[in-house]
Formats: structure tokens, sequence, C-alpha cells
């Protein structure tokens, strides 16, 4: 089959089109993607010497950015490890600034500083609270759905303890 | 070459020659190529058939694409501003810290014409290619492959595999009719010579170009985000759909066309 290897001339398409059209291929045997291309041609064309087009590149900023780096500035490291495939819950930094928005539509003679470090403490004191509603008041008596570390020793004690009676569960069959 | 002026005489010379030599006078030079024609005489004879290439979307693939899913994703991420290929300027979004973000909306219609593309050459019973050397999404590319009954090349490029395939696989090879990149650059700095190949030996290619990658030689390119696994995950699932309902398209249209055979 006659081709044509000059891939930085025109595109796969024009080279083609000028080998049907000079006869060099054959009209049966032109590629399978001719009529495809032709029907749905690429948005912008494949030529190798594309001139580049002069885009300005811009910054992407919200305008929540400058109480996010004050957060990272005050807090750093103390903030926990986000689990990026979490979509249903806000991490805590998207918290606390939303907290701090709303502090500031709340009383508009808030600083941005004063309403941020109100978020902050508003966060610790959460956190403290819910540390605090975590730990059982009586430990012989567990909150409902406080979880109560398992070991391996702990497990095997448990099984000792409770061991099957084989004799009575054949009596009851 | 023969002169159209000079064939007719000819051909009228040679009238009782071999069949040989008939068939080589025939090769008339096609002046009005006119691709369509062939399937307007086909549309024609059996007015039931349709033809795929009137449709904007027959396969219906071009709603597999939501913008929503490739940022779920991951598509929108790029490179550092370092690494930008000016020539991929025009895809871009924006800088975030530093990290090159791509416009989703240019990317999904890139994505939605690229998966157009495939599922026709899936219909016309092409060979479908899937090139890309990147070490911790060949085996998902390979997977992907076999699932849609296509080819997958993941490994090291030998130079001349497509322009030279005769001599490099000792035997006639039929090359693939559609090469999809999931990556294009082998290395950091170089890109894959399968793109040029591909380009030289007049086979369409559709790749994933990253914030550091050219895509002027890339029929259709998708520009998006190639390393990540979620990204990759998700080309691969929309490019398998795209091949499946090609191919079921295909056979929905040969029995069609046995069934009215009988009648």
């Amino acid at each position: 089959m006659a081709s044509s290897r000059l891939e930085k001339v025109g595109t796969i398409f024009s080279r083609v089109t000028g080998l049907l059209r000079a006869g060099a291929m054959d009209v049966k045997d032109k590629p399978i993607w001719y009529d495809v291309y032709r029907a749905f041609p690429p948005k912008i064309e494949p030529l190798f010497s594309r001139p580049i087009e002069d885009v300005p590149l811009r910054e992407i900023i919200y305008p929540e950015d400058s109480i996010r780096a004050k957060l990272h500035k005050t807090l750093g490291k103390k903030l926990p490890a986000y689990n990026l495939l979490d979509r249903t819950h806000p991490t805590v930094s998207q918290k606390i600034i939303l907290q701090t928005i709303q502090y500031q539509k709340e009383n508009p003679n808030l600083t941005e500083d004063e309403a941020l470090s109100k978020a902050i403490e508003n966060y610790n004191n959460e956190i403290k609270q819910f540390k605090a509603d975590d730990i059982p008041q009586d430990i012989n008596k567990p909150k409902f759905g406080y979880y109560k570390k398992s070991n391996l020793a702990g497990e095997f004690k448990k099984a000792v303890e409770s061991k099957v009676d084989l004799k009575k569960i054949l009596n009851e069959d | 070459m023969i002169h159209p002026w000079v064939r007719p005489k000819l051909a009228s010379k040679f009238k009782c020659c071999t069949n040989y030599f008939a068939q080589k006078l025939s090769t008339a030079p096609n002046i009005d190529i006119q691709p369509s024609e062939s399937d307007n005489q086909v549309l024609s004879q059996d007015p039931k058939l349709p033809n795929p290439l009137r449709h904007h979307d027959y396969f219906q693939v071009r709603d597999l694409v939501r913008v929503k899913d490739m940022f779920d994703a991951k598509v929108h991420l790029g490179h550092k501003v370092g690494s930008l290929d000016d020539r991929m300027r025009p895809f871009v979004f924006g800088v975030r810290q530093n990290q090159v973000i791509f416009d989703l909306d240019k990317s999904a219609e890139f994505l939605k014409d690229a998966l157009n593309f495939i599922a026709h050459i899936a219909y016309r019973d092409g060979i479908i290619l899937f090139v890309g050397q990147c070490a911790q999404n060949s085996s998902l590319v390979e997977k992907t492959a076999k699932e849609c009954k296509e080819f997958a090349h993941t490994r090291f490029w030998r130079q001349g595999m497509l322009t030279n395939s005769d001599k490099i696989f000792r035997a006639v090879t039929r090359l693939p009719d559609l090469v999809i990149f999931t990556n294009t650059l082998t290395t950091v700095l170089a890109s894959n010579p399968a793109i040029v190949e591909a380009a030289k030996i007049c086979i369409p290619s559709i790749g994933i170009v990253d914030s550091n990658c050219n895509p002027n030689l890339i029929t259709y390119p998708i520009p998006g985000n190639d390393d990540t696994h979620s990204a990759v995950q998700y080309y691969c699932q929309l490019f398998k759909t795209a091949i499946l309902k090609g191919k079921k398209a295909k056979e929905e249209t040969t029995k069609l066309l046995e069934e009215t055979k009988i009648q």
C-alpha cells in the first residue's frame, strides 16, 4: 500500500486524502478510520507544527484563602489527617473556615483573626465535649456504642470462659 | 501512473489481455472521493440498515462522560507549573498553589469525541491497541484490553514496531487501526516513540495528555491526569464500554442483514 511517512507534513487525514486523490491508493484500500474522521473530525487539527496559543495562566484563589492560610499557620501540624476518599464529612479546616465566615456574618465588627480564634476555640471545645462523652462514667456498665478494644489474650480468655457445653446442645436436639 | 487521457485508448487496445492487466488499468484516479457514496448505495439497498456516520451520537457514548465523575476520579489534576508544556496551555483552567488544573468542561468534550471515534472503529471491526508505558497502571490497561478482546502493549516500545513491523516480527503483520495511549510519556522528558510511528503509518491515535505532554501529533488528545490510578481506571472503564458498545451494534446490524437476506 502506498503511503507517505512524513508525519510532520499535514495530518494523517490530509496525507491519505492526497493519496486517494492522486490515485496512489485505491478507494477500496482506504483505511477504515477515514470515513469516521471525515464525519467527526477532531476539534483541533493534529498538525505537528501547530502554533502555540498564547493563553495566560491564571491563579486560582478563593475568597476564604486568607482564612485558610491563617488557620494553617496557627494550627499547622495539629490538624488531623484527612481521608481523601471520604466525601460525606467536611474536613476540620473546612469546618473551621465555615464557622469563621458564619461568625463574621453574625457580627460584622469582628476582624478575621478574632473570628478565626473564636472558631478554633469552638472547635477545641467540641472535641473536648466529644471526648468527655466518649468515656463511660461507670466502667462496669459501658455506654451504648462504646467500643472496647479487643486483644488476643482477652479474646482467648473469653472463649475459655464461655465453654460450649456439647452435652447440652446434643440433649436439646 | 498512466495519464487518464491515455487510459481509455490503452484499455481499448488491451481489451483482449489478461484479467490482471485489465485490473491494473481500471485503477482510475478517484477524482471525487465521496466515501459516503458507497454508504448511500448500501442505504438504498437496505433502507432498514442505519448509517452510524449520519448520527451525532449513534452509540450513545457521549452521555457516559460527566464532569462530576471526572472530578471525582481526579482527572483535573496536572503537574507543577514548571513542567507545563506550552502546547497544553489552551486546556488549562488555572494554577492552584503551583499545580496545573485542567478545564474539565473542555476535557469532557475531547473525551466525548474520542469515545465516539473508538466506538465507530470497533463497529467497523478495527483492531484497537492500548499503549501506555506506565508501570503502576500497566496491569490495569492490559486487563481492560483483555476484557474488550483487544490488544495492549504496555512495555518498552521497540523502535519500528509499527513502521518496520514485517522485519521485527518476521512475518506480514496486521497493524492496528487505532492506537489508544493511556500515557504518552516513557520517561519524564521523552514522549513515546509509538506516537510518531502511528502518525507516520497513518494510524489515528487517541491519547491522554498530561500538562507535561505534547498533544500535537495525537489525533484525538484528551487533556487530563494520566498518572493517578483512579483517573486511569476511569478512562479504561469508558474506553471499554465504548468498544463493547461498538461491537454490540455491529452484531445487531449483522443480524439485521442476515434477517433481510433470508426474507
